[in-house]
């Protein structure tokens, strides 16, 4: 073989070199871009150093082929001696900082990763801190309309619970561990007629009628934490008492002791008077029932017994023995007669007259026959008439008796007192619609537990012989049968809540229809 | 005395003397260097799992650049070791060959002086990558709107 020429070599020298300056610029450019564009990105800033060491070197040594070549074109090789030994020191020296810093970029990159992770996770902090932030800032902004809605609930909620506890017509209280009243509602003062003052100072012990029913309060709060409908009697500040039925809910501190208990009492004083007068009219009735039957049975032989003595009557003389028996037996005879017929009239079997009846005339009347007798006892008779009372409809007969027998009452309680007074009064109630007699002695009234038996047929406190016991059962016939009722009041109620000695007697008796109608 | 000897050292040798072939040892000592950090630069992208095309450039400089001066290291030692008769310029410099027959040597000297047909793809490669990286983060930072 000839040889082989350099020439190639030498052409690829100068145009690497030459492409070697151009694309280490243009990746330096690049490089210094980045920097430029991400000033505090490290990875960038490493590669950029990287890029400019490389630069560095690939410059200074396509410079020196270039220049060496060029020489050696020219002829001129022998300045390229004296340049070559700083060309390739330079060169060496670009090698080794290239090297250097690759080997630096790999601890920088290790550096920026931990900061980057770190960064990373500063970041996620400042993420929930900023939501946080938010947050907070949006609670801060609507915290006033918050805390104002949430007042205005409460506000509303305490006024619906204080209007509750301050309208209802049952007694509401609040109690603490030791039973002391710590709150008691308007109508709880009401029934028992304390202040709200004097209740603060009260205790269960002395609103309860029996220390018992105290005790079996705490018990029943204690076992079951709450009272369902306990009967119990209320004390009232001026002694009397009042039925009540009683509901109660235990109150517990944080570690489920009890410190108090609230309770609803409901008043069924009324209810139970009610109950009581509908069972004495249940008895009545029946016993009405009873009587009715035996009148029937009886005022036949009674019949037929004074018809006889009367026939043996005529048969003998007026001056004999046996005359006179068989007056005693028609005297007696007439008398079981009358019992009969008020039995009978107890029992409403007797006919009835319906008129029209001014009762301010039935009191007049009965007045009347009664007065002699009255002024001898020297019971004074006060009348209190109202003028324009309407008409009723009724058997005046039968009212007239029910006046009389409630005006001997009244003359048989003064009777031993030695003087009286009788108070008669009618007045129109509009609202009921009811006209309203009123008798009211001061004698010495009715023991309260008699009360409820005043009205029983035979039941009676004068002595033997002269009284039936069926004057006030026939009275209450009578009013019951014109539609009415009686009330009795002993002692009386006063004006301005005080008593007065004595016994009432009220007949409401509804108004005549037809005058009703006119007034409509 | 003491004072004379620093004045007046004489042949003290404190310096190190650098002779001719050290300038040769150290510049192929400065290629294994290069080499070595170029292995160490691949192989910390590789570690870092950078993804893109513009990682994947880099990584071919690296491989392109370790070989050029795998092919610079062996140039230098051909030309140190080849004979000066074995180069015979006639008329000028341009006309320079390699005298025949031609040696494995000789081919080794031609073939290791056509070393930027290595280098400058590397340089390419290089050039490539970073004009990815700029135009990835000229995207990125459009699409953030920043």
């Amino acid at each position: 073989m000839n040889g082989l020429p350099l020439l190639p070599t030498i052409i690829v020298d100068i145009a690497g070199s030459a492409a070697n300056i151009l694309f280490s610029f243009l990746s330096l450019w690049y490089a210094f871009r980045l920097t430029r564009l991400k000033p505090e990105n490290f990875l960038w800033g490493c590669l950029f150093y990287v890029t400019l060491a490389i630069t560095a070197f690939a410059v200074s040594r396509a410079v020196g082929h270039i220049a060496k070549e060029l020489l050696f074109i020219v002829g001129r090789g022998e300045l390229w001696q004296g340049i070559a030994p700083y060309s390739g020191g330079f060169n060496t020296l670009c090698m080794i900082s290239v090297a250097a810093v690759m080997i630096f970029y790999h601890k920088g990159v290790q550096a920026y990763e931990a900061i980057e992770q770190e960064a990373a996770k500063l970041k996620q902090s400042k993420i929930r801190l900023t939501q946080t932030a938010n947050e907070l800032k949006e609670l801060n902004l609507n915290l006033e309309d918050k805390v104002e809605e949430r007042t205005a609930e409460l506000s509303k909620s305490e006024r619906k619970f204080r209007h509750l506890f301050t309208a209802s017509k049952d007694m509401v209280f609040f109690s603490d561990s030791s039973h002391a009243i710590l709150d008691m509602n308007a109508s709880g003062s009401e029934m028992l007629g304390y202040t709200a003052d004097e209740l603060s100072r009260l205790t269960l012990r002395d609103i309860f009628r029996h220390e018992g029913d105290v005790r079996t309060y705490a018990v029943m709060l204690e076992k079951d934490g709450y009272i369902r409908d306990l009967e119990s009697e209320f004390k009232k500040k001026d002694g009397t008492t009042i039925y009540v039925l009683i509901s109660a809910t235990a109150l517990y501190d944080e570690q489920g002791n009890i410190i108090g208990s609230e309770g609803i009492a409901k008043d069924l004083t009324r209810l139970k008077t009610m109950m009581e007068q509908l069972v004495s009219s249940e008895k009545m009735a029946s016993v009405g029932q009873m009587a009715a039957g035996i009148a029937h049975e009886i005022n036949t032989p009674l019949g037929i017994i004074l018809g006889y003595a009367q026939l043996m009557m005529d048969d003998f003389d007026k001056d004999s023995e046996t005359y006179q028996n068989l007056e005693v037996i028609e005297r007696q005879t007439k008398a079981s007669r009358k019992i009969v017929a008020d039995l009978l009239k107890y029992s409403r079997q007797s006919g009835s007259a319906r008129e029209t009846v001014d009762v301010n005339e039935i009191i007049e009347d009965a007045v009347a026959i009664t007065e002699h007798s009255l002024n001898l006892s020297h019971i004074k008779v006060l009348l209190t008439l109202a003028p324009d009372l309407p008409p009723i409809v009724g058997d005046p007969e039968k009212l007239r008796q029910v006046v009389v027998n409630l005006i001997n009452n009244a003359h048989h309680a003064m009777e031993g007192q030695g003087s009286g007074e009788l108070h008669l009064a009618t007045r129109f109630d509009r609202q009921t619609g009811k006209v309203i007699a009123e008798v009211r002695d001061s004698g010495h009234g009715i023991p309260e537990h008699i009360k409820a038996r005043i009205f029983d047929p035979f039941f009676t406190t004068k002595p033997v012989g002269k009284g039936t016991g069926l004057g006030l059962s026939v009275s209450y016939g009578i009013i019951q049968e014109h539609g009415g009722t009686i009330e009795i009041e002993s002692p009386v109620s006063g004006p301005a809540g005080t008593q007065l000695p004595g016994t009432l007697f009220r007949l409401a008796l509804p108004e005549a229809e037809e005058t009703a109608a006119i007034k409509e | 005395m003491a004072v004379l000897a620093l004045v007046l050292p004489d042949n003290a040798l404190a310096l190190q003397v650098h002779g001719e072939p050290e300038g040769l040892y150290v510049h192929q000592m400065a290629h294994l260097h290069y080499i070595f950090a170029l292995g160490y630069f691949y192989w910390d992208i590789r570690r870092a799992s950078f993804t893109g095309r513009g990682w994947r450039y880099l990584q071919m400089f690296c491989i392109l650049m370790a070989c050029w001066n795998t092919l610079a290291f062996i140039g230098h030692l051909v030309g140190v070791y080849l004979d000066p008769q074995a180069l015979l310029q006639t008329d000028c410099y341009l006309q320079t060959r390699l005298v025949g027959p031609l040696t494995l040597h000789q081919y080794l000297y031609f073939i290791t002086k056509l070393d930027h047909l290595m280098y400058v793809p590397a340089l390419f490669c290089l050039f490539l990558g970073l004009r990815s990286f700029y135009r990835s983060v000229v995207t990125a930072s459009a699409g953030s709107g920043k």
